[in-house]
């Protein structure tokens, strides 16, 4: 049957029901300004529910604002409850997608509601497209995940703070672990990368303590710098990287001091330096010097020879097992 | 070892060993003319490590039986040379790279012989002396409950001078082979390891006491053995556990009966670090201090191993000082410093076990 246009008392809709909300939250006052304006142009589609109430199928913001106008009824398309889930939801995501961009929270709330009704992700894939949504069936798959996880670590994803694949890699960890590294991600702002390493450091140190991470996060190392209010967010983010590398990685950043004291002691202009080989695992050391004039070559070579006799270097090149490189 | 379902390659049906091995498993034997079907139900499999482990696949080796061991560039190798009897293992050790090297990892055993045979007598004709063992790619001995190719192995190098065989395992399948007239030219070896690691990390293979045992058996029986502390692995209290194997090690077996120990810390290719924390959730040997070597494994931090090297040397030297100990895959720095030596200074490490061979294994072959 198809829907049938009525005039409903809005205290009869459960707000509380979102089971196929897709629309983002926010702008229901410029949308009801609009509304108070020009009229409700599109009237949302309602949906009967056994019990006698209604459930909105889309049009969540507009019956917000139209609430917000103080509107005690408002013109619906409304469906009887004999209409099927995949009906419903197509609805849905068609009102949805061809009316304006969606936001990735948006797609996997669309995403999430299509693998539910079509049973599996090349079937939704199908229906998505001849909707207007074009998602490939890994997508779907992950945004359905997705829509599992913690509340904090959908914001975060949303928000672009955190990358979908990272928010893939917390299905494995506790929730409220997730949640606190959401948290962290929000705050510190990590890119990509970093925000790998900080999973793969924190989730490691977790599994090494037998611990979660949300414990580790409590660690009193961490707390420090988070907790930190003067500090700005790229020193926060700085300083963090560098007490998760310190307790994931504990004798190799010993080494890492060490060479960094013992180059420093060597006082190499700035037109020189030392590195060390990758890991200290090999033995050959690379000594840069840039230069634009023989003048500066042969002061270089001069300074040279005295650093070769300097015994940090030879501390250096030791490489004595009691002590670290 | 536990099979659970066996195929057999066509053009291999024909070979005595296929047809032993069938009548001794008591399975139906599904006849399949390429490997691929047999890769794709194990490939299908949620934990096709361990599907691997039930499956095995009696085949021909169409390649060469003889090859070098797959050392790879800035470590030195030992230069032994790997009998190709067949693929993966039964036992299930969390570190064990065979999970990640072949693809799917499936137990596959080599039921043409006869070739085998006769690669190994033309290796032996060239009589430059050699050392060849068939657990690289397999543990040697897992087999023996199905095949007893040790024994025939046993049988065919103590009839030349040239070459020892080393038998080297984490089981105890040794007793069936005990009164072959041996000549010294097998090396009855067995892989090491503390007792919390082989209890954690090793499942389904013997206990220390058990491997020991069974190498004072083949001791008894004039048997050369070798003993490999590897992969050694780091953890909380690992120094003295070490240590204690020593101490067992050498309350059972005399010194001047082992050819060789080998030392080797926990290495391996960055594609097994999943499998591990996939298939070993409560293992934690994947995360200690790693660094990317230069050869792309992943090995611990180098101060880290050598400190642990410095130890179990010292433990060693103690109780067995002519023994030779050697690295596996170690580089230069790690044999001065914890050796005062490197191999290149008696001619390379290759040179130095073909001699320790000779002696203890009374070989007659040129270097």
């Amino acid at each position: 049957m198809p829907p049938e246009q009525a005039d409903l008392v809005i205290n009869l809709i459960d707000l509380s029901d979102e089971y196929y909300r897709i629309s983002d939250p926010g702008g229901e006052d410029f949308l009801a300004g609009s509304i108070g304006q020009a009229g409700l142009i599109s009237p949302p589609l309602i949906q009967q529910k056994s019990d006698g109430q209604y459930r909105i199928i889309s049009g969540f913001r507009r019956i917000f604002a139209v609430g917000l106008l103080g509107w005690p009824k408002v013109a619906c398309l409304v469906l009887g409850p004999e209409k099927p889930d995949l009906s419903c939801w197509k609805m849905a995501v068609a009102d949805n997608a061809l009316s304006r961009t969606l936001s990735l929270m948006e797609q996997a709330r669309a995403a999430s509601g299509l693998m539910r009704a079509c049973g599996s992700a090349d079937q939704a894939v199908c229906v998505a497209k001849g909707l207007g949504l074009s998602l490939n069936a890994d997508l779907i798959r992950k945004l359905t995940r997705l829509m599992a996880l913690p509340e904090e670590v959908r914001q975060a994803v949303a928000r672009g703070r955190m990358s979908l694949n990272i928010a893939m890699g917390l299905e494995t960890i506790d929730h409220a672990s997730a949640g606190m590294l959401a948290g962290l991600f929000m705050e510190l702002r990590p890119t990509v990368n970093h925000q790998q390493e900080f999973f793969t450091g924190l989730h490691e140190l977790a599994c090494l303590r037998r611990t979660a991470i949300a414990s580790v996060l409590q660690d009193s190392d961490f707390a420090s710098v988070l907790s930190d209010s003067d500090t700005d967010r790229r020193e926060k983010l700085r300083v963090f990287r560098k007490t998760l590398r310190k307790l994931r990685f504990p004798e190799l950043s010993r080494a890492e001091d060490l060479f960094d004291r013992r180059k420093k002691n060597l006082g190499l202009p700035d037109n020189m330096d030392i590195t060390a080989p990758a890991g200290f695992e090999g033995t050959v050391y690379t000594l840069t010097v840039r230069f634009s004039g023989v003048l500066q070559l042969c002061k270089s070579a001069e300074i040279l020879a005295g650093i070769c006799r300097h015994p940090d270097l030879e501390a250096i090149l030791r490489r004595s097992p009691d002590e670290n490189p | 070892m536990k099979i659970r379902e066996l195929y057999i390659q066509r053009d291999a049906v024909d070979f005595k060993a296929a047809k032993d091995i069938s009548r001794r498993l008591s399975l139906p034997a599904q006849i399949v003319d390429h490997p691929d079907s047999v890769y794709h139900s194990i490939v299908k499999s949620a934990d096709p490590e361990k599907a691997g482990k039930s499956v095995l696949l009696l085949t021909r080796n169409k390649g060469a039986f003889i090859r070098n061991c797959p050392g790879t560039s800035h470590y030195t190798c030992c230069g032994y040379q790997i009998l190709h009897i067949g693929t993966y293992c039964s036992m299930d050790c969390a570190y064990c790279i065979l999970q990640a090297y072949f693809h799917p990892p499936v137990l596959q055993f080599f039921v043409n012989h006869e070739d085998m045979e006769n690669s190994l007598r033309e290796h032996f004709a060239a009589g430059i002396t050699g050392r060849i063992g068939t657990g690289e790619f397999t543990d040697s001995l897992i087999w023996e409950s199905i095949f007893p190719l040790g024994a025939r192995l046993i049988d065919l190098f103590s009839s030349q001078k040239a070459c020892v065989l080393e038998l080297k395992t984490k089981t105890t399948a040794i007793k069936h082979l005990l009164d072959f007239d041996h000549q010294r030219k097998t090396i009855m070896a067995w892989s090491l390891n503390t007792e919390p690691v082989i209890a954690t990390q090793e499942r389904q293979t013997a206990s220390l006491s058990a491997r020991l045992e069974a190498a004072g058996m083949c001791q008894n029986r004039g048997f050369p053995l070798a003993f490999h502390f590897d992969p050694m692995i780091l953890y909380d209290n690992c120094h003295t556990d070490y240590a204690l194997v020593v101490k067992r090690l050498f309350s059972r077996i005399d010194p001047a009966n082992i050819v060789w120990i080998s030392l080797g810390s926990f290495r391996f290719m960055p594609e097994l670090k999943p499998i591990i924390a996939r298939r070993f959730s409560g293992s934690k040997i994947i995360y200690h201090e790693f660094i990317r070597a230069i050869d792309g494994k992943m090995r611990y931090f180098k101060p880290l191993r050598m400190e642990l090297y410095l130890r179990i040397i010292e433990e060693i030297r103690a109780r067995a000082p002519d023994v030779l100990i050697y690295f596996c895959m170690e580089d230069q720095e790690v044999w001065q410093k914890c050796f005062g030596y490197t191999p290149e200074q008696f001619g390379g490490l290759p040179l130095m076990l073909d001699k320790r061979a000779a002696t203890i294994c009374n070989l007659a072959g040129k270097f």
